[in-house]
């Protein structure tokens, strides 16, 4: 059982009842963090929609085999990360022209030199381009530790639960996270202003 | 008090959430003993903020109209094969039924061919010991010279004649 009451799993149960009001406040609550974490990881906003809709569908549909022994949470994201490996799979046996493939020669726009005369980039263009080099840095990490980071930037789920929904222990979990943010500081390096504590 | 226990949970906590007035309190004493690992924690302080700062999209609109369609969609299309777990019940009902069926009919024939073989093997064993029982062998030592016996001449054939003069003085009146 968890250790902190989880208000979810109530609605959870009255879903398995077939109450859709719960049903719709659950989707209410978690769409936009499932969508943003399938969107982080799938990194297309189309097959991201799709795929939130889908693990919504399968909350539903799998809500008899919902145990309250864990966080209803902790089983949502358990639900869309293996749709998103599903996906990933699918997308290594049959690749694609990826969309944002590297356009022709003619089509490629003129390089851009930096104007010396201006005065120095904001901190809120640094801030933009900050978000995303991050974005970019996040999707190249290897699966397991861009989950481990993304569900470590979901306060309602702790260290065990996120263990739980990548399915390794919590030592493994914490060096995943380790890991990649290491990974991430080092590609990020020169954003990574050093300052005051923020 | 161990500075690299409270480092660690310093961290830990660090990466989920901005750490409170008390913890970074905490955090500057850890850091006056090992200066070195300043830059490396303001680093590590930024990315988490980054982190955090990372743009949230709204997500798709109108999702759970949307899922609550498609579940809807989905059970009128799942009916058929809803139906085909019953057709399948049904079957398997015929084909338990059959089989029992084949099962209590074989069982039956089976006995009913035990049987008859029983009392065949009965009446055999019978015939066979009346048979043994009917014609006493001859004793050992007749048997030990039968093949010498077999080869004597065979018996003189009776006088025919005599026999019937013997018959005709019998049938004869007898004398005083």
């Amino acid at each position: 059982m968890p250790d902190r009451p989880d208000p979810d799993a109530a609605l959870m149960l009255a879903v398995q009842r077939g109450d859709r009001e719960a049903f719709t406040q659950l989707v209410g609550r978690f769409q936009q963090p499932i969508y943003n974490f399938i969107l982080r990881t799938l990194r297309d906003e189309t097959e991201a929609e799709d795929l939130t809709q889908v693990t919504f569908v399968q909350v539903w549909k799998s809500a008899a085999r919902y145990s309250v022994k864990a966080r209803f949470s902790t089983w949502l994201y358990t639900i869309a990360r293996n749709l998103c490996l599903n996906e990933i799979r699918r997308r290594s046996r049959h690749p694609a022209d990826p969309l944002d493939a590297t356009p022709d020669d003619e089509d490629r726009p003129a390089p851009q030199y930096e104007d010396r005369s201006a005065p120095p980039a904001t901190d809120e263009l640094l801030h933009g381009e900050l978000q995303t080099k991050l974005a970019e840095a996040l999707a190249d990490l290897p699966e397991h530790q861009r989950t481990a980071i993304l569900l470590c930037q979901q306060e309602e789920l702790s260290y065990e639960e996120i263990a739980a929904v990548l399915g390794c222990s919590l030592s493994a979990t914490k060096s995943l996270i380790f890991r990649g943010r290491e990974t991430l500081k080092l590609r990020l390096k020169g954003y990574l202003r050093t300052g005051d504590w923020i | 008090m161990n500075l690299k226990l409270d480092e660690t949970q310093l961290r830990e906590l660090a990466w989920r959430r901005p750490l409170t007035e008390a913890e970074l309190a905490r955090l500057e004493e850890v850091l006056q003993v090992n200066p070195g690992t300043r830059e490396e924690w303001l680093a590590d302080a930024r990315l988490s903020e980054a982190l955090r700062q990372l743009p949230q999209q709204p997500g798709p609109s109108n999702l759970a109209a949307r899922v609550l369609a498609e579940i809807d969609r989905d059970r009128p299309a799942r009916s058929p094969s809803q139906k085909s777990p019953w057709l399948l019940a049904r079957w398997q009902r015929w084909a338990g039924g059959a089989t029992a069926l084949l099962l209590l009919s074989g069982g039956f024939w089976w006995q009913q061919h035990a049987q008859r073989l029983a009392a065949q093997q009965t009446k055999a064993l019978t015939t066979f010991a009346r048979s043994t029982e009917a014609t006493q062998l001859p004793s050992a030592e007749a048997l030990e010279n039968f093949e010498v016996i077999l080869r004597i001449h065979p018996e003189p054939l009776a006088d025919m004649e005599l026999l019937a003069l013997g018959e005709k003085l019998a049938a004869m009146p007898s004398h005083p």
